[in-house]
């Protein structure tokens, strides 16, 4: 009886646990009181409880959109979807409102949280894509291609949401090996250029970084700036497995790449081993790990390297003067949000080619392929038009302006709508940077497996700063070290083409199906041997219990 | 019926999970779409990755070192608490403290310890110790385990005599590898090295230590903060066990003319055999189960190829 009442007790606490839960799949559509309500489920979609300017602008484009999207809604889709009921669905399409949910999945570390809900069914709507995971998304079946939709826009709305040089990142072969949209551009295209604190600049005498900066001015820099015995360094850079994310600026500014595409072969293949790739190579390690010394009291001091790596302490350091230099993004809509008091901006420092090169990015939004209703696939398509539409760009300048960073805002929206006294405010050359960031920037790496690219880039780079910091490699200049730092690049590049792109002949392919039978085979035979000499000792002790109904003692473990 | 909840919770969370992630391991596992059945490829592709060689025989290195490290601290600890006349209770509480910080506190505070720069905690005591105080402390090591050596050949048990010798030297050599940056220049022959020891023994290390960074000193550097913090509970363990050792042993040893080495080699170490293997059981286990989260917070995703 009361083992029944216990039973009833479970079923029902798992009941009220189940009912509980709340619904987390995407997008859906309902009908209350009359109106229906078209809910999608948003990646990065603002957060109201940000108070910082730009979030509070972002937000007010959201707010903005719900109370237009029955405008839009009427003018494009209502007619559509009367005429077909079976397809769209019996609703009242008079009368509609959009809910757009934030997407919150489980954080585990090493693991993208969208990928998580992808494979638990729980998916949103409106995926968030960056350059690197791209080709996985497509490959993988994640996105659903949106060329019904960029058919609607004509070439001058494509020009201007689409920067051409990421096209190729938005527009290329699918699974089926035809070209394909697969992403939308929001919130700008992003550059990389070299921030600095102004104040460690001039308490060293140092003249401030401007366009006409090259490495040997950066490494100088570095040199003057950097006090290891007060804590102070040159430049920031990473640590970890993206440490490459810091060293592709130098191997594009020597005139590499990380990959190239073979439009031909319709292949990739890694690239980072060029004789370019040594010089950024060396140089990195010169700026991370070369070895000089400090007196410090009368003291000689052996210091390695002119940058700060742990990114746990780094964000500190930099904003308490402790750091010279770092790279980062300047936004095309957004200049940045660094004060021009303490920090300045400059082009990053020109390469032994002549050349810079910086990263080029942008945040994409991606349609998550199993959105099952098409309503709902054309909702969350008029949430990305109108995101970065000149409506919504107008209300974000507004906010902006208000909230005090009209300067920072790019000249081009503040003259399109009538913020013009503000253009003389923004720090000089912060535009002109941000024009040469766009143009010589090259889209981050978003070729076959190219989320793997950062990871396999970072092995060599630690490899040459460990060899560095145990003297390890030749003296700078050197034809020895030339030698040995193409050599690492040369296996890098090898395993990393493997890993990323590789392909094993028929044979290659047989004898590791060979040998992975005899490693199981044995794996199995070990563990059959060991659990059946347990159950052999547990049988004695049982015997013995039994025959004797005493205790036995093995070896000091006294077993009843 | 009672059981009936947790064996759900455990088959569904536990066995579950392993049988589908077992089959999964046969197949080319596509999220959406259907996957593709390969077979042994997924192992045979294993086997041919050096990546995972290399974290394999990491993780058994670290597994090995945790356990060898492990072993003595425990029972040195848990003699010396019962050996020291005062405090002991204030001393029990101070050595059990580290175990009950929070894994992620203790390698978030170790990391401070092993900070790079001569600020770092770690660096500044072994900046300031000049060389002849690292050969002078190795040769202490090497004495005390000589010392176990030779009672132990004094009873003819070979072995443990040459394990003692083999581990003697190896501490020595850990330690007075610290003074080789001072002792030893780059690019000087070893003779000049020699003739430039004796002023050299009062120097002091010129470089600071890149504890996590360095392939040599990292996968050590991951294995101290979890051998600081498991000697707690094993010290307890052991030192209950202690007080469990009847008085009659130690004073028919000392009629026997028994020294201090002799007790604890036949009277002490005997009785916590049966422990000590527990013990090991379980610091085999929770150092390949616990080690990967606390291995990230120090060292970022790890130093590649560490030695």
């Amino acid at each position: 009886m009361r083992g029944k009442c216990l039973g009833m007790l479970l079923g029902l606490l798992l009941l009220g646990v189940g009912l509980s839960i709340p619904d987390a799949r995407g997008g859906s559509i309902v009908e209350k009181d009359g109106k229906t309500i078209i809910t999608v489920k948003v990646q990065q979609l603002p957060d109201p409880s940000q108070d910082d300017t730009k979030s509070r602008a972002d937000v007010e484009v959201v707010r903005k959109f719900k109370k237009e999207f029955p405008k839009i809604f009427a003018k494009k889709y209502a007619a559509k979807y009367k005429a077909n009921p079976e397809k769209y669905g019996k609703f009242n399409w008079d009368n509609v409102e959009i809910v757009l949910e934030r997407f919150a999945g489980i954080q585990v570390e090493g693991v993208e949280n969208d990928l998580l809900a992808i494979a638990g069914g729980m998916a949103p709507d409106l995926l968030y894509i960056n350059f690197l995971k791209s080709d996985n998304y497509i490959r993988n079946g994640f996105l659903y291609p949106l060329d019904k939709y960029f058919a609607q826009l004509t070439p001058k709305q494509i020009a201007e949401k689409v920067h051409p040089k990421i096209m190729p990142v938005c527009r290329r072969k699918g699974p089926d090996g035809k070209e394909h949209y697969w992403t939308m551009p929001f919130d700008g295209i992003l550059g990389k250029v070299l921030i600095y604190r102004k104040d460690l600049f001039e308490k060293n005498d140092v003249p401030f970084p401007d366009k006409t900066w090259t490495w040997k001015d950066l490494l100088a820099a570095c040199k003057k700036l950097t006090d290891p015995a007060k804590g102070i360094y040159g430049i920031r850079l990473g640590q970890g497995k993206h440490e490459s994310w810091f060293w592709i600026t130098f191997l594009w500014s020597a005139g590499g790449d990380v990959m190239l595409y073979n439009k031909d072969k319709d292949t990739w293949k890694c690239t980072f081993d060029t004789d370019a790739a040594v010089k950024a190579l060396d140089f990195y390690t010169r700026l991370g790990a070369e070895k000089w010394t400090q007196k410090v009291d009368g003291k000689e001091k052996i210091r390695r390297g002119y940058s700060y790596k742990s990114p746990s302490q780094s964000g500190t350091k930099w904003e308490r003067g402790q750091i010279g230099m770092m790279f980062d993004y300047i936004d095309e809509k957004l200049l940045s949000k660094i004060d021009p008091n303490n920090f300045g901006m400059a082009p990053v420092p020109i390469g032994p080619s002549g050349k810079r090169g910086g990263e080029l990015n942008s945040r994409m939004f991606g349609m998550f392929a199993e959105i099952k209703s098409e309503v709902v696939r054309d909702a969350a398509w008029e949430y990305i038009l109108y995101y970065d539409s000149i409506p919504a760009q107008k209300i974000r300048t507004k906010v902006m302006v208000e909230g005090g960073y009209g300067k920072f805002v790019n000249k081009k929206y503040l003259k399109m709508f009538g913020y013009d006294e503000f253009i003389k405010l923004t720090p000089k050359g912060w535009n002109e940077a941000l024009e040469m960031a766009l143009d010589y920037g090259q889209p981050e790496p978003y070729g076959q497996n190219s989320n793997f690219a950062y990871k396999e880039m970072t092995k060599p780079i630690q490899l040459a700063d460990q060899m560095e910091m145990a003297d390890e490699l030749a003296p700078v200049g050197t034809q020895k070290r030339y030698e040995q730092l193409k050599k690492i690049l040369k296996d890098g590049c090898v395993n990393a083409n493997k890993i990323m792109i590789g392909k094993l002949s028929k044979q290659e392919k047989l004898n590791r199906r060979i040998q992975a039978c005899f490693v199981l085979l044995a794996i199995a035979v070990a563990f059959f041997l060991v659990f059946s000499v347990f159950l052999h000792l547990l049988e004695m002790m049982v015997k013995v219990d039994r025959i004797t109904g005493s205790s036995v003692n093995i070896d000091g473990l006294t077993c009843c | 019926m009672l059981l009936i909840p947790a064996l759900i919770t455990i088959f569904m969370w536990k066995y579950i999970p392993l049988f589908r992630g077992s089959i999964m391991a046969f197949y080319d596992y596509k999220i959406l779409g259907d996957s593709i059945f390969v077979g042994v490829d997924n192992f045979g592709n294993l086997l041919h990755d050096m990546e995972w060689w290399q974290s394999l025989w990491n993780a058994l290195r670290y597994s090995f070192l945790v356990m060898v490290l492990t072993f003595l601290p425990p029972i040195i600890l848990a003699i010396f608490l019962q050996e020291v006349p005062h405090c002991k209770v204030l001393l029990r509480v101070v050595y059990y403290l580290p175990a009950v910080v929070t894994g992620l506190v203790t390698m978030v505070l170790w990391k401070q310890f092993y900070e790079g720069s001569e600020n770092g905690v770690l660096n500044k005591i072994i900046l300031n110790i000049p060389a002849i105080g690292f050969v002078l402390l190795a040769l202490l090591f090497l004495f005390i385990c000589l010392a176990f050596a030779n009672r132990l050949r004094f009873y003819e048990l070979w072995l443990p005599m040459f394990l003692f010798i083999g581990a003697g030297f190896m501490i020595f050599y850990t330690i007075a590898s610290l003074a080789s940056p001072i002792l030893f220049h780059d690019n000087e022959a070893l003779l000049a090295s020699i003739q430039a020891m004796p002023s050299r023994m009062i120097q002091f290390t010129p470089e600071a230590y890149k504890w996590l960074k360095n392939p040599d000193t990292a996968m050590i550097s991951c294995v101290i903060p979890m051998v600081w913090a498991g000697m707690g509970p094993g010290c307890l363990i052991y030192l209950a066990a202690l007080k469990g050792i009847p008085n009659d042993y130690y004073e028919a040893a000392d009629i026997d003319g028994a020294t201090f080495i002799d007790k604890i080699l036949f009277v002490v170490f005997p009785t916590l055999k049966a422990l000590i293997i527990i013990n090991f059981v379980g610091v085999f286990i929770n150092s390949w189960m616990r080690s990967t989260g606390m291995i990230l917070v120090m060292t970022g995703g790890g130093v590649k190829m560490a030695k």
